[in-house]
């Protein structure tokens, strides 16, 4: 159904893309705002790569790499927006994501907090490479390939980036006193 | 007792919360642009442009032609004599400030290596998506210019080319000029295209088209942006019968036109920047080196970014002249394309950790940098990295 869609796309067909662009519009939607950590420069990312991809859709050679050649495109749009959201926000801390996707009881409010600062202290890139594998559960290969790095450097950024969440965590672990010692 | 936590399925679960669906108003924003934007045309043997490099483009079987990717390419000063390939466009590089960047060596006009002896040009027969083409190349050596037509005749009809400029790498060359006539469905009349021979055991030929012509851009300039050392598979159709013969005039392509020097005044004095880097992937390493009339600022290239006429190359202080040229600090060239190319020399405060080149750089806000923040390019142009 998919690479039908794209075939009658690469025709110029805007009904088809306009169907493929729904079926595809909530992932794209999902992985830009994991990127970005904001709602509305996600659907900024979104709706321009998915323009982009419409007139570029004549050079994608095989419709079933479609979401893959999205993807990359999808990327380089976050990066533009994260780009543009520095110019706009100064110091100003972006509203985080609405959570569509009920939250993990695994985490608490604290642990959401301490994630999420962590987070954004990452760069863009390291964020994407992230996302991609653990979101979208993808092989670093894969990542590369979405992301436009050589596959050492997609490996270096995952392990720099979890690495930085991980010190976060066992930070503020550390640093919260265990029960029986505030007993104590 | 409190369990210990599992730090990875903790980061697992925050990445997987979040929003996933993109609101209806997205999508009808999305349809209307579409409805408003022509595709690019893309038809003939398929092929996988590489990023960031000119799309080349062929004939077609059933309408025929294209388009090209100018608006997001480098493209080389018009006057170069020296041809640089993997070049990304720039809007306007003017002859009269931007010369070629000093990077590709100026090698004399030469003939084809390997190619058929005899008058330039010649006519090839070939096949196209499975029907018979032909291109007839007439022209008229004139110097180190070309004049002539290049006439392709094919399925769908006929493509005329009015031949103004002439390149070479290697056993690679290609006349290029502006589209006199056209069955193309894109309508390129007016735009530049090329022909481009490897010459060999059959010759191959492939029809580049473009967009429409943009400003500031002369044929060499367009032509430059072709990277001719690496046109992609499939792009080339083998010559079944006949020969086309390179003028003398094709220059010599250089093999990368990233980087090169320019001049400009600093605080009323002369001073000049220098590129000289290489990319690999996503990367960039090499140096960028500011002379001025304190000393100099060496830089080690880490990384470059793009964002409309600016583009920006980064790295690691190495030494300086500099008042606030820290050591181990970020800095970048920052270069505004236009006529003439602006440029400005950045320096960061020292680094912070966690923070990376790329990262660093994302915090320039380009457009927003005042204008005394940027000097006139006097002379020579920079080129940025393909990607960056």
């Amino acid at each position: 159904m998919l690479e039908e869609l794209v075939r009658q796309a690469k025709q110029g067909d805007a009904d088809a893309f306009d169907a493929l662009a729904r079926m595809v519009g909530d992932r794209c939607l999902a992985i830009a705002v994991r990127i970005l950590r904001d709602t509305a420069l996600a659907e900024d990312a979104v709706q321009a790569a998915l323009v982009t991809a419409w007139i570029e859709l004549r050079t994608l050679r095989d419709p079933s790499r479609f979401e893959p050649w999205l993807h990359r495109i999808l990327t380089n749009a976050c990066y533009a927006e994260a780009r543009r959201r520095t110019r706009w926000s100064g110091g100003v801390r972006a509203i985080p994501a609405v959570e569509s996707t009920g939250p993990d009881d695994f985490l608490t409010v604290d642990d959401r907090d301490l994630l999420e600062r962590a987070f954004r202290r990452l760069t863009v890139q390291q964020r994407s490479v992230l996302v991609f594998h653990h979101y979208l559960g993808l092989t670093l290969p894969e990542v590369a390939e979405r992301t436009g790095l050589p596959v050492g450097t997609a490996k270096s950024r995952l392990h720099y980036a979890t690495r930085a969440l991980k010190a976060s965590i066992e930070a503020d672990a550390r640093a919260t006193p265990l029960p029986q010692e505030r007993m104590a | 007792m409190t369990a210990p936590r599992d730090p990875d399925r903790m980061i697992r679960a925050f990445i997987g919360e979040g929003a996933d669906r993109l609101a209806d108003p997205v999508y009808d924003a999305v349809r209307a642009e579409i409805d408003t934007k022509r595709q690019r045309v893309v038809i003939g043997p398929w092929r996988m442009p590489p990023v960031n490099k000119i799309v080349p483009l062929g004939l077609g079987a059933a309408a025929l032609v294209a388009v090209l990717v100018v608006g997001t390419q480098v493209i080389r000063p018009p006057d170069a004599d020296t041809v640089a390939g993997a070049a990304t466009p720039q809007p306007s590089v003017p002859s009269s400030t931007a010369t070629p960047s000093p990077a590709p060596s100026a090698t004399p006009a030469m003939s084809a290596p390997a190619g058929p002896d005899g008058e330039p040009g010649g006519t090839v027969s070939y096949r196209l998506d499975g029907a018979p083409a032909t291109t007839g190349v007439e022209l008229s050596d004139a110097g180190t210019g070309v004049s002539g037509t290049a006439v392709t005749a094919f399925a769908a009809g006929t493509h005329t080319v009015s031949l103004e400029c002439a390149a070479r790498d290697g056993d690679t060359w290609a006349l290029a000029g502006t589209v006199e006539q056209s069955t193309a469905e894109a309508g390129s009349v007016g735009g530049w295209s090329a022909v481009i021979v490897k010459d060999g055991s059959p010759q191959q030929i492939g029809i580049w088209v473009s967009d429409p012509k943009s400003d500031g851009i002369d044929c060499a300039g367009w032509l430059a942006a072709v990277d001719l050392a690496d046109l992609p598979a499939g792009f080339l159709q083998a010559v079944e019968s006949g020969a086309l013969v390179a003028p003398s005039g094709a220059a010599q392509v250089a093999g990368d036109a990233s980087g090169g020097t320019v001049r400009f005044q600093s605080d009323g004095a002369p001073a000049t920047t220098e590129l000289d880097f290489s990319t690999e992937g996503a990367g960039v390493s090499g140096t960028a080196t500011t002379t001025f009339a304190r000393g100099t600022h060496t830089v080690r290239l880490e990384c470059a970014a793009r964002d409309g006429d600016f583009w920006a190359v980064a790295g690691t202080v190495e030494q300086s002249s500099a008042d606030a040229g820290a050591a181990n600090a970020w800095s970048a060239v920052i270069v505004k394309e236009g006529s003439p190319q602006q440029i400005g020399v950045w320096l960061s405060d020292p680094k912070v950790d966690g923070v990376d080149c790329a990262g660093w750089l994302a915090t320039i806000e380009f457009d927003t940098i005042g204008a005394e923040n940027f000097q006139p390019a006097e002379s020579g142009a920079l080129f940025p990295p393909p990607g960056g």
